[in-house]
């Protein structure tokens, strides 16, 4: 997080960038798995590691863009306040392509 | 053999067993001397060396300025009592629950088991730029960084923008200021007492400082009277997680009502300004109103007149609106769903 005018960085410490906490995982979490197994490994197992975060990431953001139209959201990180701010002021409330931190 | 310069420059360090020993050295120091409480706040400018002081005074061994004991129907809570404590404390759970709601709401339970009462009302701005070191009104230069068409300002202020829009970052505070608090101040002088509406300063006052307190100064106890024991409270803080996170703004109210006409109000929001605000006309809009939605409706209108937001704090507006909303009504939505 850098202050645009400056460059300077104004993030230095690890809870300026709020990294989620368990308080944050939710309580109930329902998963399904394919069952297909991989065709190319000897034993049809796939590591699953870190793109399942960017789908599900999109699929949120999906969600939002569905709800509240195409030039509110346009890109990741989408935090709540620009969210309400928009749906206060009724339309667009900061650069779509500008995070908003 | 490397030399480390990069530590935290050396400061003499002094442990006062009483609260006397403890004004007389704040008297010798003055201005060079900075108070220890619970550390929270202290250690963010110390390791980052922002702020150097050449005398540190701490007073954590000083057992008059912990504990909380009755007084004149109320209670009188030590200014180096932990915030876990209060949140735990039987009385004020049952007469005063909004402080121990209040208390629970900072930060995390580590925090809370070393954060101090006295510490968290008289912690300062959290402004990034100010505590990065940048040399603002605030930090005594002539120029605010976070009040320009650039700046990353999504946590600060929407009211009362003057040279200085950081914020108060305390969720005791409005708490203490709905209870109609007093904080005991200390100095070698002697000792004053101020509403706790007071102690919070803008920065029409003093730019530099969030509370009255001056150097030579100690808080050393926070009395709540009996005027609003029992009464009804409502208590929010949003906030980006659910825990650790300061207030993006929170809301504390306190409640005298006969069946739905409200009788007495008393109605402080944090995070909104540079100091905690009591919104004083909305409160007397509001007296003798029923807690319906016509009120708050009403109530939450005038609660955001005069709201000037930055480029990225505007979302406070509407949640100025809400919380006051939710205040006159005392819906209990204070539970985070888990």
């Amino acid at each position: 997080m850098y202050d645009q005018h400056y460059g300077v960085a104004l993030a230095k410490r690890f809870h300026h960038n709020k990294p989620p906490t368990i308080l944050d995982a939710p309580v109930k979490m329902e998963w399904a798995a394919l069952d297909i197994p991989d065709p190319e490994t000897p034993v049809g197992a796939k590591g699953i590691g870190e793109p399942p975060v960017g789908a599900g990431c999109m699929a949120i953001i999906n969600a939002l863009t569905d709800a509240l139209g195409d030039e509110v959201i346009r890109r990741a990180p989408v935090s709540a306040d620009e969210i309400l701010a928009s749906l206060e002021l009724g339309r667009p409330a900061g650069e779509s392509l500008t995070a908003h931190i | 053999m490397a030399i480390i310069r990069d530590i935290m420059p050396a400061f003499e360090l002094f442990q006062p067993a009483t609260t006397q020993d403890a004004l007389v050295l704040l008297d010798r120091y003055g201005s060079s001397a900075w108070v220890l409480a619970g550390g929270l706040d202290s250690f963010d400018w110390l390791k980052d060396r922002i702020k150097r002081p050449e005398y540190v005074i701490d007073l954590s061994q000083i057992k008059e300025l912990r504990g909380i004991r009755p007084a004149d129907g109320g209670v009188e809570i030590g200014a180096m009592t932990t915030l876990t404590e209060v949140v735990r404390d039987p009385v004020i759970r049952e007469k005063f629950s909004i402080l121990s709601t209040g208390a629970e709401s900072a930060a995390s339970p580590q925090i809370r088991n070393q954060g101090t009462l006295g510490g968290n009302v008289s912690q300062d701005a959290r402004c990034w730029y100010y505590r990065g070191g940048w040399k603002c009104y605030r930090a005594g230069g002539n120029i605010c960084f976070a009040d320009t068409p650039s700046a990353i300002n999504r946590e600060h202020a929407i009211f009362g923008a003057d040279r200085c829009v950081a914020v108060n970052p305390s969720d005791t505070a409005p708490a203490l200021i709905a209870l109609d608090a007093k904080m005991v101040i200390r100095s070698t002088k002697g000792e004053r007492v101020v509403d706790a509406e007071d102690y919070f300063i803008g920065p029409a006052i003093d730019i530099t400082r969030m509370t009255v307190l001056q150097p030579g100064e100690l808080l050393t106890a926070i009395r709540i009277p009996s005027t609003w024991a029992g009464a009804q409270f409502y208590f929010e803080k949003i906030r980006d997680r659910p825990v650790w996170d300061f207030p993006l703004v929170n809301i504390a109210s306190a409640t005298v009502a006969t069946g739905d006409k409200i009788d007495r109000i008393r109605i402080v929001m944090n995070g909104v300004a540079a100091h905690p605000l009591r919104l004083k006309e909305v409160e007397a809009a509001v007296t003798g109103k029923p807690r319906n939605a016509e009120t708050a409706e009403m109530a939450g209108k005038m609660a955001i007149q005069g709201a000037e937001p930055l480029r990225y704090n505007g979302y406070k507006v509407p949640l100025t609106r809400n919380l006051v909303k939710r205040a006159i009504r005392g819906v209990e939505e204070t539970k985070w769903a888990s």
